[in-house]
């Protein structure tokens, strides 16, 4: 009997807290100190819906929310809005759904090898922006990003959703900070062990061999995990074959484009060598015909890219205002030499091709910032800066939504939960002050990110990491 | 024909000494030789004062003579046959001393305002040029960062100190330690062990909030896969951890919660460290069970005191060379916060608290503890990468040993505390060619200990000066 009751009051446990979702009540003062909007019932009134499912944009609706998830969205003058409700006219806004970013680390790299773990100002930054999933995608202070999502998961400290992925696994050459593995069992072995340690997701690097990676599949998949790559070694198509789940940036690093490459070698220059084939001949056709038909999806990147070229629009006054103040003389210096000599930006006009082509041939697009190369892609801001970018490879407003949004959600297997703006989701959107459908700047326009159904004030998160980007 | 030549060759290569170098000056890469100031094989270092670090007195006017990666004699001048063929350095006026063992060395720094960065290129540079030729990690946030650094010297890809790897940090659940590993229960411990001794780590650093279930898990495990435990412990008081089996125990006085009458069992006091300051006596009858215990149980110490003069007020470290190996807004927030300090009325860190540290230090080695030495390049700053481990030195002189006591606290102890004695740690025919040449009478003047000239690892010499001016500037960033 005992047993019978228990079981109920399990049951009506789980039906009064649809969520278990972080409502204000389960939040630090920290957190609550850049709520603005907390009531459990919210109508965000005459507002444009692009709700990322790829439909058309939706004019004068109400989207309504209700106890952490979406109740109801549709046209203002059919949706009944329950007395009670927290009610915002918001006449020329859009809602979006929240970004899912999928290549956000939590540490930043800079010019002058700068590397430091943002645990303060990342999470801020990436909810600010209207980030409200991320998966870090290589960590190099791994400990610290599994604390730093419990932290969020618990309420201590405000930020996305966070998908771990392990640190990098990569062969006998590799950047400092990865994990170097040379033979199946020891890639085996390091899956086993981050999986324990709550990691979701793994990301191969440029230099590990076919042997090991198609080993890091085979036991990522085995526990549960999903398998990405920033590859070179390795080429696209061959990863595909060995059943890889998604891959990162694009172009640029797809060795399939140096047709002389051999077996688990990365070729030379391949930034270069790529870039400058042909985004949409048979090389760039096959690799993504491969992709298509595998169904693994690729992740956009363009932000980080753009830094590296010249008559590029990167340095933007609300970038320069969050980097701490020697960070911030060393990358307009950086960007003097870039302006002056920098490579030619055919390339990077090239990767935009491709992934527009990858787009249209039916392929599953997402994106994320990848907060490194020489730093003018900040975290959560370069997820923006991705939407602008999109736009200008001509992918339509609608389409760009869906890329920055659900297109991340399916990727991580989420989408029945996130993603979209639809009614039973998890309420997590952007409230947009503008159209970003005629102004394409309108995505940095973010005047409240609700996650879970709290709504953050985007501007005092990211003020409060002015001068600390580089730093903490 | 030409098969017929090479077999030889590789024959008598087999077949040669094995005194020949480990890492001889040919097999350094570019970049590493580029920092090499004395190529050997066969070397000659004439008419030095000799501190040995056996203990023994300093000998004046010797004679070392290295011969591939080894000290192959030491000896009065005219006693010691100079082989032919050898380089033979004059440095009348110098002091020779065993390469320094830094137990307490991670590769990040942590400095003022939160700035936390692997010193990647630094960190190795400096520890090599300021004359610690081996390190143990004791603790890191970025543990892959660490393996390949130990590796790419290992290959002569970089220069930089032997590495003894320790695994990240282990502590107990608490929100304020992110960076850390932090275990539950002692199977999750256990794991932890495992995992990271497969990857390379030789140590595991047990932090202020582990539980003693876990600790022992931690220990248990460690010893079976033949790894040591050290820690900075604060939940687990230093009696506890001797009785757990622990094999050293970094910091000393300050951070003995033996002194602390608020412990609670597996609980870390609040600000510990200012109650033990202010009411801990150092050669008290706690302090004298507690050493007579580690001495009993042959637990080591780890002194680090140059980590814990520049939060002292009045202490605050401002050498040039200091602030110019600094990034400039490293150097910027560290100068402000050694400010702070001294216009703090109230800040809890005293000279009076330092003393106790050297008096507890005084007791442990008198009632013949094992006393070994490491710089913590953390706690605001100020104690950085090799100059740390130099500041040490000139600590342990004032807190009354006298310099024998000291370069054996800074070589021989841990080279002993890290079961490498029989290779390191001295200045004696058949060890490994690990010296460091300063100019002038260390005997006389703690302060020489900065003059480093010369650094040989394995034999081979590096130019102390070059090294250093190759970072200015670098610390706090990478």
């Amino acid at each position: 009997m005992s047993r019978v009751l228990a079981a109920f009051a399990a049951i009506a446990t789980v039906l009064a807290d649809p969520v278990a979702a972080q409502t204000y009540d389960r939040l630090s003062e920290e957190a609550r100190a850049y709520v603005a909007v907390r009531a459990p019932t919210v109508a965000l009134e005459h507002v444009r819906v692009i709700d990322g499912t790829g439909g058309p944009v939706l004019e004068d609706q109400t989207v309504l929310l209700r106890d952490g998830r979406i109740a109801a969205v549709g046209p203002a003058a059919s949706i009944d809005v329950p007395e009670g409700a927290d009610r915002h006219d918001l006449r020329g806004h859009t809602v979006i759904p929240g970004m899912v970013g999928m290549h956000d680390h939590l540490f930043y790299t800079a010019v002058g090898g700068r590397r430091v773990q943002l645990g303060y100002s990342a999470p801020r930054l990436y909810l600010g922006s209207g980030v409200t999933t991320i998966r870090t995608t290589g960590s190099v202070t791994p400990y610290a990003d599994v604390h730093l999502k419990d932290a969020i998961d618990r309420g201590d400290s405000p930020g996305p959703r966070i998908h771990l992925t392990a640190p990098y696994i990569t062969g006998s050459t590799g950047a400092p900070h990865q994990a170097r593995v040379t033979s199946p069992e020891q890639a085996r072995r390091f899956v086993e062990y981050w999986a324990g340690e709550g990691a979701t997701w793994v990301k191969a690097y440029t230099s590990i061999g076919s042997a090991e990676l198609a080993a890091a599949i085979e036991e990522a998949h085995r526990l549960g995990l999903r398998v990405t790559g920033h590859l070179c070694s390795v080429s696209f198509q061959e990863a595909v074959a060995l059943g890889i789940d998604n891959l990162e940036h694009g172009m640029l690093t797809a060795s399939d484009f140096v047709p002389e490459k051999e077996p688990d070698l990365c070729p030379g220059n391949i930034m270069q060598r790529a870039g400058s084939s042909d985004p949409t001949g048979p090389i760039a056709r096959e690799t993504i015909e491969a992709m298509v038909e595998a169904g693994v999806g690729l992740t956009a990147t363009l932000s980080v890219y753009e830094a590296f070229f010249p008559d590029r629009d990167v340095v933007d006054e609300r970038t320069l205002e969050l980097m701490a103040p020697d960070l911030r003389e060393a990358y307009l210096d950086e960007r003097g030499r870039i302006q002056e000599m920098g490579p030619d930006p055919e390339s990077f006009r090239n990767e935009m091709r491709f992934e527009k082509a990858f787009v249209d041939a039916g392929g599953l697009l997402a994106s994320g910032v990848d907060p490194t190369g020489n730093g003018g892609a900040l975290p959560g801001f370069g997820n923006q800066r991705n939407f602008e970018l999109l736009l200008e490879a001509g992918l339509t407003p609608v389409q760009a939504v869906q890329v920055v949004s659900a297109n991340g959600a399916k990727i991580l297997g989420v989408d029945d939960e996130l993603g979209t703006v639809e009614a039973g989701k998890l309420a997590d959107l952007i409230v947009l002050n503008g159209d970003p459908g005629s102004d394409p700047r309108a995505i940095r326009a973010v005047r409240w990110v609700f996650k879970d159904g709290v709504g953050y004030d985007s501007g005092d998160l990211i003020q409060a990491t002015r001068g600390l980007v580089g730093v903490r | 024909m030409r098969k017929f030549i090479a077999a030889p060759v590789a024959l008598a290569a087999l077949l040669a000494p094995a005194h020949l170098p480990a890492q001889s000056a040919a097999e350094l890469s570019d970049a590493t030789s580029e920092f090499v100031s004395v190529a050997g094989p066969t070397v000659a270092l004439t008419g030095v004062k000799i501190i040995d670090g056996t203990g023994a007195g300093a000998r004046t006017n010797q004679t070392v003579v290295i011969e591939g990666n080894r000290i192959a004699a030491v000896g009065p001048a005219g006693a010691v046959e100079i082989p032919p063929g050898a380089e033979v350095l004059e440095l009348p006026g110098h002091t020779v001393i065993p390469g320094m063992i830094g137990l307490h060395n991670h590769m990040f720094f942590m400095g003022a305002g939160g700035r936390m960065s692997q010193g990647t290129i630094s960190s190795p540079r400096l520890y090599l040029a300021a004359g610690v030729t081996t390190i143990r990690t004791t603790g890191s946030v970025s543990p892959y960062a660490d393996l390949n650094v130990k590796s790419n010297i290992e290959r002569g890809l970089a220069p930089g100190p032997r590495m003894h790897v320790t695994a990240p940090y282990v502590t107990g659940p608490n929100p304020a330690l992110g960076d850390m590993a932090q275990v539950n229960s002692p199977e999750e411990a256990r794991r932890f062990v495992r995992y990271w001794a497969g990857e390379g780590a030789s140590w595991i650093k047990a932090y202020t909030t582990i539980r003693r279930a876990e600790l022992a898990a931690v220990i248990e495990e460690a010893h079976a896969q033949g790894l040591r435990v050290t820690g900075h412990i604060c939940s687990i008081t230093f009696q506890e951890a001797v009785d757990l089996g622990m094999d050293n125990i970094e910091h000393g006085f300050g951070t003995a919660t033996d002194f602390d009458p608020r412990k609670r069992p597996d609980e870390c006091p609040p600000n510990s460290m200012v109650t033990v300051g202010e009411e801990g006596d150092p050669t008290g009858e706690t302090a004298r069970a507690l050493i007579l215990s580690m001495v009993e149980n042959d637990v080591g110490m780890t002194s680090t005191m140059a980590v814990i003069e520049p939060m002292t007020k009045g202490r605050a470290v401002l050498d040039e060379r200091t602030l110019e190996a600094m990034a400039p807004e490293v150097r910027e927030d560290y100068l402000e916060t050694v400010d702070a300090i001294e216009a703090n009325p109230d800040w809890p860190m005293t000279e009076a608290h330092l003393q106790k540290h050297m008096a507890f230090e005084r007791g442990f080695v008198e009632a013949g503890g094992v006393l070994a030495a490491g710089v913590d390049p953390t706690g605001i700053g100020g104690a950085i990468a090799g100059f740390g481990d130099q500041r040490n030195y000139e600590l342990l002189v004032q807190a009354g040993f006298d310099a024998s006591t000291v370069v054996r606290v800074v070589s021989a102890n841990g080279a002993r505390i890290m079961g490498v004695d029989d290779e390191l740690g001295t200045i004696e025919a058949g060890k490994l060619a690990d010296l460091v040449v300063l100019e002038g009478d260390l005997e006389s003047d703690s302060a020489i200990i900065r003059n480093v000239t010369v650094v040989f690892k394995d034999g081979v010499g590096y130019d102390s000066e070059k090294l250093i001016d190759s970072v200015k500037g670098m610390v706090g960033i990478r």
